[in-house]
Order: C-alpha cells, then sequence, then structure tokens
C-alpha cells in the first residue's frame, strides 16, 4: 500500500464504527417497542419497505428477518435473511434487498427478530411475525392531504403514492387553482383511466378524467340540492351515482368531539356523462328523507346508499341513524327499480351507516358505522363492518378497528386488499392503513402506509384524507388541473 | 481615520435601525415570530430548501426564531440592513471608486428597512438580497473572461434555487460589470455570458415549473418574500431597482475635486437620505397596528397590569385591543368595576366573532381559552394557524394547542405537539416541561392554569353557537360558579347588548363569587334601571 493510500484506513475505521454489532446480548420476552406499529401484520408482497424506529431511546440496532419454520424462532439460513444494522433507532430497509427478500417469501411467513442498543446494552426482543402475502395490492393510492381543521382549509394537495416505492406526485395543488378547496378523488374499477374529483369555487366544477381527457362538469340542474358531492362510478363507466348534500357544519363545545357536519337536504342522483344529462328518482329524492353515500354494486345492477327520515336538527343529532338500503339501476335504460330493500336498518342495530363500497367481486360491502350522523372522521366510536352480500352475515372487523375513528376505505381491485383511514394513533390525525382479507372473508391486522423516514407521522400535521387504491399510475399532473381549472370551460347537466 | 468614515456612518445607521425595532416597533417582530415555527429537523430543512428560493427562505426562518426577543431581531435586521449598505458601497466602489458619494449606498438599505417595517414583509427578502450581492462579488474575483462566463452561467442557477427571483441582480450585474469595468461586453465569451444569462432569466422559472407545482408569477418573482402568495410582485422592485441604480450613479456621476464641493455634496446627499427615510418609513410604518401588536404581545406574556396601565395613558379603539383589555381587566379584578372607565364597542369588544384570517382568531381564542371553553379556544387558535397565508405553522398556535389537548385529557395529541415543539429553540423549554404532565391527572389538576381550566371546562356537551354568547356563558358559569370570569363576561355581555332585563335577573347568581361590594358598573347600570322603572 502507497503511503497516500494510508488515509482509506481512518475511513475504513469510521464506516466500521458506523454499524455497531450486538456484543452481550440480553433476551427480553417482549415485543419490541416499534412504530409504526407492524407486529404480526400480513403484507403483500409488493409492498414498500416497511421501515419503522424504535420508541425506547435505542441508539443502533439490528433487525433481522428470516423465513419463519414452524417451532423454530432462530430459523432460515443468514444468507436468504434480510439484515440491517444501523446507528440510531430507525430500521430503514434498502429498496432492492427488500423487493428481493419479499419476492423470495412470497406465501410465506418471516420472523422480525428486533435487537438494540439501550443505555449501552443490547437487548433482543421476542421475534414477531410479517405474513407476506401473494395477493397483491393495487400499486397506487390516492389520498388528500389536509389538516384536521374546522372551516378554514389551507395548502391542500390531492396525492398519489407508489406503494410499491415512496414516490409520491401530486396530483392536484391547492395553489394551481387558486386556493380552491378540493375534494375526494375517486376511481372508476379502481383504474386511474377512469377517476374524478371536485374542485369548489369559480372556475372549478366536476374534474372527470377518462382515458386522460379530463372533463369541467357541473353536475347540478334545478331540481338538486346542490352540485354533486359523495359519488361512485358505474362499473361501465358511463355513469356515476353522486349524493346532493345541503351540509351544514357545528362545533361542539366539550370533550373530545370537535366538529359535527351533517346535511340539512340530501337526494341521490345519477349523471349520465355521455348524455350530461341527471337521472332522478322519487325513491331516491325523497323529502321528508335524506339519502347519502351512493354507491354502484360490482355489477352495476344496484345502488347502494344511506339513508334516514329527516328530523329537526341539530335538536336530534343523536337520532339521526341512516340505514344502509339499495335500488335497482339498469344501466342500458337509465332506469331505477321501484322499489327499496333495506340491508342494515338502523332503527333496529342503533348505529347509522356511513360510506358503504362493495368489492370488486361483489361478495362484499364494507361501509362504517358510527353512533349517529353522517361525517363518521369526526366520531371516535366509529368502525368499519363488513357484509356478507350472499349471506348478509356482518363482520364486526374486531381485528381491524381501533377505539379511535376507522373509516373510508376503498378497495383494491383484486378484492384482496382494502384501504381505509383511521386516527388510531391520536384520534386527529388519520393515516392510511392496509387490511388484508382472504378468500373466505377472514381479516388480518392492517398496518400504516409505509413511510420512507419512519418518523414522519410524528413530524406531519397532515392528516391523509380519502385513500383511495389504483392499479396504475393516474395520466394527469397537477400542471393540467390547472389548465383544466382555468381554461376549460364548464359542461352544465340537463 | 478616513478609512473607516464610511463604516462609522454604517455603523450609525445600524444603531438607528436597531434602536427603531427594540424601542419603538418590537410588537411588530414579536407578531412575526408567532407566524413561523422553526424546526430543527432535517425533514424541515429539505422541505424549505427544494423550493426556489428556499435557502434565503431557511435563513429568514432561522433568523426570525430570535424575534421571540425583538431585540435580538432587531440586532439581526440592523446587521442585515448593515451589510447591504456595505455590499452596495462595495460593487459601487467596483464600478467606480467616488467616496463622496458614498451616502447613496444607504439607499438600498433605507427603502428595504421601510419594507419591513410591514408585517408581512419576510426577512428572507432580505437574506436574498445579501447573498446575491455577495455573489456579485464573488463574480468579480476571477480575472479570466472564461471563468467568469462560468461563473455567471452557474452562480445563476445555482443563486435561483438559493435566493428565488432576485437572481436576476446577479446576471444584470455580471452583465454591467462586462460594460463597465472589464470593457469585455464585446468579446465572443462576454456575449455568450450575456445571452447565456438571459435566456437563463427566461428559461429557468420555466424549467422549474414542470417539477415543481407553483404558479409562473412566483416562480419568477420568488415566494419567500412576502407573507401573501399573491402579493403585487412588482413592490419588489423598489428595494431592487436602487440596488442597480447606485452602482449606475458612481459610474455615471463626475468625481468632485474640491473640498468645498465634496462637503455641499455631502450634505446633499445626507439631507436626500435623511428626507428619504422620513418619506418612505413614514409610508411604511404603522404605529396603529404596532400599538394592537403590542396588546396582543403583553396578553400573550399574560401581562395583564402592563395592559391596563397602558390603557390609562391612552384609551384603545380599535377592537381587538379592547378585547385584550377587558380580558386582562378580568384577570385583574377590576371588570365589572372600571369596563366602562375605557371605551367600549359593544359585544364585539368581549369576544369578537370568528373571522377567517391569521389575526382575529389568535386574540379571541386567548378569551376562550381564560374562559374555560377549551374547545373553543383550540378551534379559533387552529384556524388561525391554517389562515397563515404562506402554509407555516405557528410556535404560539402547536403550543396552545398542546395545552389545549392536554386540558381536555388528549394526552397523544398534545404529544405529537410537543414533541415538534421539542425540536424548536425558544419552545423547547415549555414542551420538555409540559411532557412530564401527560397522563399524570395529578400533577394537571394541581398545576394553577391547566387545573382550574379543567374545572372550568362546561360538563355537558352543546354546539358552540355565535349568536347565544349569553347562552354558552351562563352554561359555563352554572357549570362551576367559582368561574368569576364566565360570569363578569356574562353581566357584561348583558350590559354592551343593553339587554338589563337579563342583567339584574342573572345578577343573583354571582353571589357564589363573594364579591365584598356591588362592583361599580354593576351599582350603576341598577340605578339606572331603577329610575327607568
Amino acid at each position: 500500500m502507497k503511503k497516500k493510500d494510508l488515509y482509506i484506513i481512518p475511513v475504513l475505521m469510521l464506516l466500521l464504527s458506523c454499524t455497531p454489532s450486538p456484543r452481550n446480548v440480553i433476551l427480553k420476552d417482549m415485543l419490541p417497542l416499534i412504530y409504526p406499529d407492524y407486529t404480526d401484520v400480513a403484507i403483500p408482497y409488493n409492498v414498500a419497505p416497511m421501515n419503522f424506529l424504535l420508541r425506547n431511546g435505542a441508539d443502533a440496532l439490528e433487525v433481522v428477518i428470516r423465513h419463519h419454520c414452524e417451532g423454530s424462532i432462530e430459523s432460515g439460513s443468514e444468507q436468504d435473511s434480510l439484515v440491517i444494522r444501523s446507528r440510531g433507532n430507525k430500521a430503514c430497509f434498502p429498496l432492492s434487498d427488500w423487493k428481493s427478500f419479499l419476492k423470495r417469501e412470497k406465501g410465506s411467513i418471516v420472523n422480525v427478530q428486533v435487537t438494540a442498543r439501550v443505555d449501552g446494552m443490547w437487548i433482543r426482543y421476542r421475534a414477531f411475525h410479517w405474513t407476506i402475502v401473494s395477493d397483491a395490492i393495487d400499486p397506487y393510492l390516492s389520498y388528500r392531504l389536509i389538516e384536521p381543521g374546522y372551516e378554514v382549509w389551507n395548502n391542500i394537495q390531492l396525492v398519489q403514492r407508489n406503494i410499491e416505492t415512496f414516490d409520491e406526485s401530486v396530483i392536484s395543488d391547492y395553489h394551481l387553482v387558486n386556493n380552491a378547496c378540493m375534494n375526494c378523488h375517486i376511481y372508476g374499477n379502481q383504474n386511474p383511466r377512469l377517476s374524478l374529483m371536485h374542485i369548489r369555487g369559480k372556475g372549478g366544477g366536476t374534474l372527470l378524467n377518462r382515458n386522460g381527457q379530463l372533463r369541467k362538469l357541473s353536475i347540478k340542474n334545478k331540481l338538486t340540492i346542490s352540485a354533486g358531492v359523495y359519488a361512485a362510478f358505474h362499473p361501465q363507466g358511463r355513469y356515476g351515482v353522486f349524493s346532493t348534500n345541503q351540509i351544514i357544519p357545528e362545533f361542539h363545545a366539550t370533550g373530545s368531539k370537535r366538529l359535527e357536519v351533517y346535511d340539512a337536504k340530501s337526494d341521490v342522483i345519477v349523471a349520465d356523462f355521455d348524455k350530461d344529462r341527471i337521472l332522478i328518482s322519487p325513491l331516491l329524492s325523497d323529502s321528508t328523507a335524506l339519502e347519502t353515500f351512493p354507491v354502484f354494486s360490482a355489477q352495476g345492477k344496484w345502488i347502494y346508499f344511506c339513508t334516514v327520515k329527516a328530523l329537526k336538527l341539530p335538536e336530534n343529532l343523536k337520532q339521526l341513524k341512516y340505514s344502509l338500503c339499495r335500488i335497482a339501476f339498469d344501466a342500458s335504460t337509465g332506469q331505477f327499480g321501484t322499489k327499496v330493500d333495506t340491508l342494515y336498518n338502523a332503527r333496529i342495530k342503533g348505529k347509522s351507516v356511513c360510506e358503504p363500497k362493495t368489492s370488486p367481486d361483489g361478495r362484499w360491502i364494507l361501509y362504517t358505522v358510527a353512533d349517529y350522523g353522517t361525517f363518521p372522521i369526526w366520531h371516535r366510536e366509529s368502525d368499519l363492518q363488513l357484509m356478507d352480500l350472499k349471506t348478509s352475515a356482518i363482520d364486526s372487523l374486531p381485528l381491524v378497528n381501533s377505539s379511535l375513528s376507522d373509516t373510508y376505505h376503498s378497495w383494491s381491485s383484486n378484492s384482496r386488499w382494502f384501504v381505509f383511514a383511521s386516527k388510531r394513533d391520536d384520534g386527529i390525525y388519520g393515516k392510511p392503513y392496509f387490511c388484508y382479507i382472504d378468500k373466505e372473508g377472514k381479516t388480518y391486522k392492517p398496518f400504516v402506509l409505509p413511510q420512507k423516514d419512519p418518523s414522519s407521522y410524528d413530524q406531519t400535521l397532515k392528516s391523509f384524507n380519502i385513500p383511495e387504491l389504483a392499479t396504475g399510475m393516474l395520466p394527469f399532473t397537477a400542471t393540467d388541473v390547472e389548465r383544466w381549472f382555468h381554461d376549460t370551460p364548464i359542461e352544465n347537466f340537463k | 481615520m478616513k478609512k473607516y468614515t464610511s463604516h462609522l456612518y454604517t455603523l450609525i445607521f445600524g444603531i438607528l435601525v436597531f434602536v427603531f425595532f427594540t424601542f419603538f416597533y418590537y410588537s411588530h417582530l414579536y407578531y412575526q415570530e408567532q407566524l413561523q415555527l422553526f424546526l430543527y429537523i432535517d425533514s424541515y430543512f429539505f422541505d424549505m430548501v427544494c423550493r426556489p428560493g428556499g435557502m434565503s427562505g431557511y435563513i429568514g426562518a432561522f433568523f426570525t426564531q430570535f424575534y421571540y426577543f425583538p431585540w435580538i431581531g432587531a440586532l439581526i435586521i440592523a446587521l442585515l440592513l448593515m451589510l447591504l449598505q456595505e455590499l452596495v458601497l462595495f460593487l459601487s466602489n467596483s464600478f467606480r471608486r467616488q467616496p463622496q458619494w458614498m451616502l447613496l449606498s444607504f439607499i438600498p438599505s433605507v427603502m428595504y428597512w421601510s419594507f419591513l417595517c410591514d408585517e408581512n414583509a419576510m426577512l428572507a427578502g432580505l437574506v436574498a438580497l445579501n447573498l446575491t450581492l455577495i455573489a456579485v462579488c464573488i463574480y468579480l474575483i476571477p480575472d479570466k473572461l472564461w471563468k467568469r462566463t462560468f461563473t455567471l452561467l452557474i452562480g445563476s442557477v445555482i443563486l435561483y434555487y438559493w435566493v428565488g427571483g432576485v437572481y436576476v441582480l446577479f446576471i444584470i450585474f455580471g452583465v454591467l460589470f462586462e460594460i463597465f469595468r472589464f470593457k469585455d461586453s464585446r468579446k465572443r465569451g462576454a456575449i455568450v455570458a450575456q445571452i447565456g444569462g438571459l435566456l437563463i432569466i427566461i428559461i429557468l422559472p420555466l424549467v422549474t415549473s414542470t417539477f415543481y407545482q407553483d404558479t409562473l408569477p412566483r416562480l419568477y418573482w420568488g415566494m419567500n418574500y412576502y407573507r401573501f402568495p399573491n402579493t403585487d410582485f412588482y413592490s419588489f422592485m423598489y428595494m431592487w431597482v436602487p440596488i442597480i441604480l447606485v452602482p449606475l450613479v458612481f459610474a455615471a456621476l463626475p468625481s468632485q475635486k474640491t473640498d468645498k464641493h465634496r462637503s455641499v455634496l455631502f450634505f446633499c446627499q445626507l439631507f436626500g437620505i435623511l428626507f428619504l427615510a422620513w418619506f418612505v418609513l413614514g409610508q411604511n410604518m404603522n404605529f396603529q397596528k404596532e400599538e394592537i401588536m403590542n396588546y396582543d404581545f403583553l396578553v400573550r406574556g399574560k401581562n395583564w397590569p402592563a395592559i391596563i396601565k397602558k390603557a390609562e395613558k391612552k384609551i384603545p379603539k380599535a377592537p381587538m385591543s379592547v378585547a385584550d383589555l377587558n380580558l386582562a381587566l378580568c384577570q385583574e379584578g377590576q371588570m365589572a368595576d372600571r369596563m366602562f372607565s375605557f371605551f367600549q364597542n359593544g359585544p364585539e369588544g368581549l369576544l369578537p366573532t370568528f373571522q377567517r384570517d391569521f389575526t382575529l382568531p389568535l386574540v379571541t381564542n386567548e378569551i376562550y381559552y381564560y374562559l374555560g371553553f377549551i374547545n373553543t379556544s383550540q378551534r379559533f387558535a387552529f384556524e388561525a394557524m391554517e389562515a397563515i397565508p404562506n402554509y407555516e405553522k405557528s410556535g404560539r398556535v402547536v403550543k396552545r394547542l398542546a395545552e389545549t389537548n392536554l386540558i381536555n385529557g388528549e394526552y397523544k395529541v398534545a404529544e405529537k405537539y410537543l414533541k415538534i415543539l421539542q425540536k424548536t429553540l425558544f419552545y423547547r423549554k415549555f414542551a420538555n416541561r409540559t411532557m412530564k404532565l401527560l397522563g399524570n391527572e395529578e400533577a394537571i389538576d394541581k398545576h394553577p392554569e391547566y387545573g382550574w381550566l379543567r374545572k372550568c371546562r362546561p360538563e355537558k356537551d352543546f354546539l358552540f353557537s355565535p349568536a347565544e354568547k349569553d347562552m354558552m356563558l351562563g352554561t359555563l358559569f352554572v357549570h362551576n360558579k367559582q368561574n368569576r370570569m364566565a360570569f363578569e363576561y356574562l353581566m357584561a355581555y348583558y350590559l354592551l347588548t343593553d339587554n338589563l332585563k337579563a342583567f339584574s335577573k342573572c345578577l343573583k347568581l354571582g353571589e357564589s363569587i363573594g364579591y365584598k361590594r356591588m362592583p361599580t358598573s354593576y351599582r350603576q347600570a341598577l340605578m339606572y334601571l331603577d329610575s327607568h322603572q
């Protein structure tokens, strides 16, 4: 070695000193205090690295992930393992190693062994499991980033995130649309080439994306209460079903309750995107009832919606309990059925149903139940429930729900996964959680969307709102939406 | 000695700026501090510097956090304005050394001083200007034309991402120096630099718009110089144009040979600068706002006696100041006796109606907080932060949100806010102290402020109704009959709305407060009522 190459020695020493290895390890029969809670969860083989951090003051750690063999914790060879060692309290897995490991372990169970240095002592915690499911989850997720506020909004963004990596791109940006409020972005059949969202205010409207062509629609006419609000696509893409609502916000004076939002009036309508017309059924626009949260069935033959008899509000707010109903719809003629079936009777069950969504295979309907009202996101008792549409059996999903708000959800196109917004961490800031549901309808412990920096959830003051899964990337960008907002003429519906 | 004369003038100027902001305009600085939350974490840094002009924004925000102590803020502003003047002088002398015109170099600093009197002018703009002029100084170092060309082309790109729209000054100065100093403007390299520079000015923001979402005017002009994103960008020209003109004047004006001429010139410049300062500062200074901000400054510091003392000297008329004064009177137990010794503007002076801005709800949140309407205080504080036009967070609001959640027993959310505050310089101490209270019911109940406010919170939930403030105050008082503030606000509300019937009806409720004598305003109201029955 030449004299001038001697500088390599301290560099190597420095590098080696950067990755401390466990020594004199003490075994502890408890699970590590990791955040997010990724212990014993089912994950899709195509998910991004499940980076996490330790909450116990660790300053160095080692994580070993190995194939699980029954009856043995220390299973699998070192070569087949994924091992990381790092300073600090964060376990961040290299993307390429993670991908190849998950591909190899697809369909199996792996042990995750965490060893951490706390106060100078290396502690090895009880291993936990990850079930690596061979059913893929749709690779894209869109959501709205918004502060969980009251009436004032600011700096809202609609964003799409690649779940397989950490790439995130903005679909619509507050700056570019004159600071207008923007609502949910939803897909038809989880297809990125069929989606819509509302942007309010002057220049706004309902943005309909069909194969990347962006139309600006005004989904209202003289008979509707308002422009379209909660929406869903017909599976063939020609129709959209919307609620039209007169929404009233109120504020609670005490306790953990913040905001109460209810409808003074609401109806359900169907919009025909090909003929720019609105279809109305007297059964869905009854002035003595409130109808909302409509969605088409997987085959498009039914419209599921929530309804309640109109009451004097806000005095009777706590009696406002919505039932889950359905009405037939014929897409070829645009005709509605003549009777309404009740699937979940709120009067009998004592809960209010919100945001129903059928699985793409038509087997299940997943919805939220709250004590009352139509704004489950601010109801801590809100939980998801799963109804088997063959048997009408209801699963209250105890493994999925938390003691805090678990609500708005979206299905993966293969019906094996769903994402939902949960405020389980603190009751205020919502995050997207993914849950696996097998062919028999058994659900598994959900996990939160992984982030490159696992501490980012601690630092963000944004809520992840309206998470929606999609099979691919949207064919438009925020700049296209800006152009749409400023230049595209509005199409009025009849 | 002569060598240091110009620096002496700079020092005198700096002292004037320091004195102005420390003694006459300090509430503006304190006000600005509360509209940002500087965090010592990687993600905050990268989030800032990834924006065009983000580095100056980051440095500006770093300095602005010191406004928490206004005298430090004044010192920082004074130093930055002094640096700006020194840089302008250096560049002017680089065109042509003209010591007798040196006072002209104060013009840009005076202009920026007046701009900073606007509470929405951001320090990042001044940082950006200084960084740009330092870059121009660096441009002057290479003696070879190709090196300067390289510096100009590469430097302008880097500078754009560091300082934003003001980088055009760098390119303009580059071209001007080639013409006036290096006399190389007709050489190929200089022409390349000039054309390249002009193209960069046009193209760079356009290219940036393809990967960074923002409006083109903001990408061209800069986004960190003013709190409102869609401001009148042409107003920046008042600060930028003199920076170019002063060196050009140095280059163009003749040298004065005789001492007599120099003296005349000096005094002409001096009076000119003083007149300019008088004029532009007079245009931008707003002592009415300073007074309103000062009341809020004192409320934030819970300095109730100082508020009353201030009002005794000059009775406040602005609605926000009246609300602050009433709060102070109540906190000092003087409201029932003295509120009508001061100007009152009706019930709005008690509990101002919610507005979608970032100022009034901040003041109102304080009143609801001390009353015991914790949820309402939280809402007003939250909404104020949401309404900050440049989407910054607020240290003051995050602190308040931690407090309201702590009082409400929402420890997880309180912890989230406290963890964020732990990453700051001036709120860390509070965060560390308050962190120990999380989940400790006994300690919170014993806490002189949080414990008391817990007892004041209404027990039974109801929906907030701005039209029925008296009903809400009544509910609050009935829940805790020791809540003197709720009672006095209820009585004041009735008096200010001329509802003497309700006033006399509810007066008996106040027995639980234990007044030793009938408060003056109540006695007067009863006498008035008697005389009209």
